[in-house]
């Protein structure tokens, strides 16, 4: 059952500058997580995606939320049942203040 | 018309909140919107401690919520909190593809607009903060 998981998981883990990725249900439990991610994001990760779905709820398109600091990103989008988390780190530092 | 704060060109709306959570200014779209204001307030508790591995507490300088025609950028500056809602049709910034599944918005995706990074740029205390004397 878990196989499409597992397998897009990786699809995604070999994305550029990919770090990790996990997938959490509804209630924020872990249903899967490939690379370097922590399952226990997965409540959080949920939690942020809940508090962002109130801000437009009649928008009926998830919003992509994306949290920036330094070289490191954390996406996180909502799909149904389903919450994506992904981890993402680029080789350098690609901050706006530093010009 | 009002004379609204224009942080960025493609902007609908903008909200300048304190660290309490207090509005400070408002337009646009986002005018007197104090529940927006108290919903960002939520998630900006939320996203201080997410993994302390991957990003140390309270690190996250910018949060960007990205919607099909519109997108918000959330900034942290000296006590301040900046937040914008920018319209993506205007200026020739494709709309992304996010009518099919999660996979393939991961690989569409596209963060690190420069609407918002011409807004820390405009933001008075990183300028500031260069200046400092020895």
């Amino acid at each position: 059952m878990e196989e499409q998981l597992e397998k897009v998981l990786s699809e995604i883990v070999t994305q550029h500058d990919t770090v990790g990725a996990l997938l959490a249900n509804r209630q924020g439990l872990c249903l899967g997580a490939k690379g370097n991610i922590n399952p226990n994001v997965s409540g959080i990760g949920m939690a942020i995606s809940e508090q962002v779905a109130k801000l437009e709820p009649n928008n009926t398109v998830p919003a992509t939320i994306c949290l920036y600091s330094g070289n490191k990103r954390c996406v996180i989008q909502k799909d149904g049942e389903i919450t994506g988390i992904i981890y993402k780190q680029t080789a350098t530092t690609s901050t706006s203040a530093t010009n | 018309m009002d004379k609204d704060k224009q942080i960025v060109a493609n902007q609908i709306g903008y909200l300048i909140l304190k660290d309490d959570g207090a509005v400070l200014e408002s337009g646009g779209d986002l005018k007197n919107d104090e529940r927006s204001a108290n919903i960002i307030m939520g998630l900006l508790n939320l996203t201080e401690s997410i993994d302390e591995n991957f990003m140390p507490n309270s690190s996250c300088e910018r949060i960007s919520i990205d919607y099909e025609h519109h997108s918000y950028t959330i900034c942290m500056s000296n006590r301040h909190i900046y937040i914008v809602k920018l319209c993506k049709n205007q200026n020739g910034a494709a709309p992304t593809t996010t009518t099919t599944s999660s996979s393939s918005s991961t690989s569409v995706y596209n963060d690190a607009n420069e609407g918002s990074s011409s807004l820390v740029a405009t933001n008075p205390a990183s300028s500031t903060s260069s200046t400092v004397m020895a």
